[in-house]
């Protein structure tokens, strides 16, 4: 735990590390006591969907004998959610942001283009547009992807989450500035986890924790350390998932309810959390490395300098045997990864 | 005790609770419209809707233990309220131990969801482009000026145009006026009337279209139907303009209607498009649709803790509403000066005002120096407005029986416990072992005292009590008789 609290500090001020925690538990009471001023009914909320365009990761899986793309299938069952979280309040607001393996961008709320107003009579038009402008947005957005990366489109298995989850939060921080709007985040990805973007990672989740604002994660085929993480550090629930059939009603069920319903809801919660971090200096995720005592950055092998807050550390006097004991600075701390 | 009575009816303007009185047939119809099923879900309590979208999807109906499993223990009693407005308003439907949603609005709902319901169930655009095309700024304005002379002529500001004659019926049939004479001018505003003027326009909106409503049978139209069609234009997009040729023979009247209400802009009657006002696109979404509308319009009202009110305001409509509830002691050109006082709340109180009415008044209109500080009013103020209504508000009526003359003390006894623990008891004597009892709960009494009586009979063949009170006494003798309980 030591180890991950203390990343945002580097970048943040010196006392984030120690205290970050207890301040932050005072945070949501206060900022639920202001959300809950209106009456029952109308509680509105902003749900801000990540979702995972990186183009490799949606390849059709051997175990599924349909012809439809992995994609198609989930962006149908997605588009259904996104209309029922429309239904629920007028004026809920949504946002999609969609994270390629390079660049993220918003795909809705965007601008319309003119022609797209002949809306089709049978769908609600908040539906309609949500839909179309997601739709269009995707194909824009994975179109570039592939003219950026060649041909070898479809072996890239990672996405830039960091990146679009920062543009999530900033959107949020912007919307919730002057109205009491609940949000909640949900990151649907299915592709692997990205060690280099661990620190850039671990410092928007941390953001979106000292902001309320919790992160859901539906992850798709196999588990990811770093999102489990978001998930249980922000509160949110994480969910993997094997196959993208019953989508749908996971989502109807668990990531559905804005927060201030769930705390009379029984969602699921994750039994077991992995927190392993990555390095800092081969961005490897590692069980046992070393940490700096000073700014509790993480590293695989000993080092004489910490890279991050340019500490220089005694050489050790016995050999480095196994891992699992700190650099020690100065005093002489020790500090042990969980 | 009638008059008190009598005086509490309040004018309806709560759609939820007027549906939640319809009967299941009439959802049956209602959930055929997509529009209507958004709607109508829309009116649900949050966790009601969580509960309705967790069982959209899935196939076989649900356990209450299911149920009960999908939520904290601590939260039973808000899953159980839930139930009961989903149960209510026909969500959802309980067999045995088995809940599933019905059928008709599960497909409907789905199909409004996933877009592939029947081709004009949320409207068919006008096609090619209108001549006489307006904007949103202009529908705005054209609601809000219409409305607005509806208001100015309830407080007897009359104007060079009258508001439409089906308005004026309407004020009329709901008592929100009352007619003096013939002309259209006779009409004068009653108690409900001032009321009605405190809501917000949305409230105001729906006690108009409610009073429609059950006067629609009487113009030869099903009430399902006008209601259907008023979901539908709640349901449409600002801006847009729809095509009436798809309009059946009822929604065209209703239509007609609507445009004298200010809810739909139509540029002639015989026009082949209409456009929804904000009036109808905010019907179903709660609060939103005061902020929307009266954005533009900055609060006036300036309160301080000494009651002294001061508002800045040249429309006679906010000074006429604002009398009702302040001693105006000051008019000045731009802005006018008043006091509340312990008898101008009463004047309000007794034309059943409310004290949450007036702080819900002055708080939405409250002046934006006012709204730099937290709360908006002075509590002061608020409370003592809150204390002078509950002084009011001592008595409460209920409908009772009086039960006395028990032969035995154990009779009296059995009967008091009954009744208390049907929660039907409303005071008792047991010094004097008379009872009474509220008259919902009196049938069940009677039925149990019969049962036990006859139990005693059986046993000692031997009759015991006296007068458990026979029904239909006459008022005002001793015996059963209609009490008033006083808490």
């Amino acid at each position: 735990m030591a180890a991950e609290e203390g990343l945002i500090k580097p970048r943040g001020s010196s006392k984030a590390g120690s205290t970050g925690t207890p301040s932050l538990r005072g945070g949501p009471s206060v900022t639920t006591a202001s959300a809950v001023v209106g009456s029952d009914g109308d509680d509105v909320s902003l749900l801000i969907v990540v979702l995972d365009c990186a183009a490799g990761a949606w390849v059709p899986r051997q175990s599924n004998n349909h012809d439809i793309g992995e994609l198609g299938t989930v962006l149908d069952q997605l588009c259904v959610f996104l209309n029922a979280f429309l239904a629920l309040n007028h004026d809920n607001m949504l946002a999609l942001i969609g994270a390629g393996a390079t660049t993220s961008d918003f795909l809705y709320p965007r601008p319309a283009p003119p022609d797209q107003h002949l809306a089709r009579s049978t769908a609600y038009q908040q539906f309609f547009q949500t839909n179309n402008t997601l739709m269009t947005g995707i194909k824009n957005l994975m179109d570039r992807e592939a003219a950026n990366m060649g041909n070898d489109v479809d072996t890239i298995l990672h996405c830039n989450l960091a990146s679009a989850l920062s543009k999530a939060l900033c959107y949020a921080n912007r919307l919730t500035k002057d109205q009491p709007v609940r949000t909640h985040l949900l990151v649907v990805s299915a592709s692997h986890d990205t060690p280099a973007h661990y620190v850039a990672l671990m410092n928007t989740i941390f953001s979106a924790q000292k902001a309320d604002i919790p992160i859901d994660v539906c992850k798709l085929y196999g588990d990811s350390v770093f999102l489990q993480q978001a998930a249980h550090l922000t509160g949110g629930v994480y969910l993997g998932l094997d196959d993208p059939m019953g989508l749908i009603q996971h989502l109807m069920f668990t990531f559905l309810p804005p927060p201030t319903v769930r705390k009379h809801l029984a969602l699921p919660t994750a039994t077991r959390v992995d927190f392993r971090a990555a390095c800092f200096c081969h961005q490897q995720i590692v069980s046992e490395g070393f940490v700096c005592s000073v700014c509790l950055s993480v590293y695989c092998k000993w080092r004489p300098v910490c890279a991050t807050c340019k500490t220089k550390f005694p050489f050790p006097k016995s050999t480095m045997g196994g891992g699992g004991v700190g650099l020690a600075a100065d005093g002489g701390a020790t500090g042990a990864m969980v | 005790m009638n008059e008190l009575i009598s005086s509490r009816k309040t004018v309806q303007n709560d759609i939820a609770s007027h549906l939640r009185e319809l009967p299941a047939e009439t959802f049956h119809k209602l959930y055929r419209e997509p529009a209507t099923c958004l709607a109508v879900f829309r009116l649900l309590p949050q966790l009601s809707k969580q509960l309705v979208m967790r069982m959209l999807y899935l196939r076989q109906p649900v356990t209450t233990d299911e149920l009960q499993s999908w939520c904290q223990p601590t939260a039973y009693s808000f899953l159980e309220n839930a139930l009961d407005h989903a149960q209510r308003l026909q969500f959802l439907v309980q067999q045995g131990d088995m809940w599933h949603l019905n059928t008709t609005f599960r497909e409907e709902f789905q199909n409004a969801l996933t877009g592939r319901g029947p081709a004009t169930s949320f409207g068919s655009l006008a096609e090619g482009t209108d001549s006489h095309s307006v904007d949103v700024a202009f529908l705005d304005n054209y609601a809000k000026t219409g409305w607005e002379s509806v208001l100015q002529f309830m407080v007897g500001q009359r104007g060079e145009r009258n508001p439409h004659p089906a308005v004026l019926n309407i004020l009329e049939k709901s008592g929100l006026m009352e007619r003096t004479g013939l002309q259209p001018a006779d009409l004068v505003i009653t108690h409900s009337g001032f009321q009605f003027l405190l809501q917000d326009i949305n409230s105001q909106v729906w006690a108009l279209l409610l009073q429609y409503l059950s006067m629609v049978k009487d113009l030869g139209m099903e009430e399902d139907d006008v209601l259907n069609f008023i979901f539908f234009l709640s349901s449409l997009e600002l801006g847009s303009a729809y095509s009436t040729e798809v309009l059946t023979e009822t929604q065209a009247t209703v239509l007609m209607d609507m445009v004298a209400f200010g809810i739909v802009y139509r540029r002639k009657k015989k026009s082949k498009r209409f456009y929804p006002t904000r009036l109808a696109t905010t019907l179903t979404n709660g609060k939103a649709a005061i902020r929307q509308t009266e954005s533009e319009q900055e609060g006036y009202i300036l309160l301080e803790t000494n009651y002294r009110l001061y508002a800045y305001t040249t429309s006679e409509l906010q000074i006429a509403i604002l009398k009702l509830f302040v001693d105006i002691t000051f008019r000045f050109p731009t802005f006018v000066m008043g006091v509340i006082t312990r008898e101008s709340i009463e004047r309000a109180l007794k034309k059943n005002i409310t004290a949450e009415q007036i702080i819900q008044y002055l708080t939405t209109n409250a002046h934006p120096l006012m709204r730099k500080t937290s709360p908006i009013l002075p509590l002061t103020v608020v409370d003592q407005i809150r204390l002078w209504e509950m002084d009011m508000n001592r008595f409460t009526v209920h409908a009772a029986r009086h039960v006395w003359q028990f032969p035995t003390r154990d009779e009296y006894e059995t009967l008091r416990n009954y009744a208390k623990s049907i929660n039907g008891l409303l005071a008792c004597s047991d010094t004097r072992w008379w009872l009474v009892i509220k008259a919902e709960s009196f049938q069940s009494v009677a039925t149990y005292t019969r049962r036990i009586m006859e139990q005693r009979r059986a046993r000692k063949s031997r009759s015991a009590l006296g007068a458990a009170a026979a029904a239909g006494a006459a008022a005002g003798a001793p015996g059963s008789t209609d009490a008033d309980g006083m808490h």
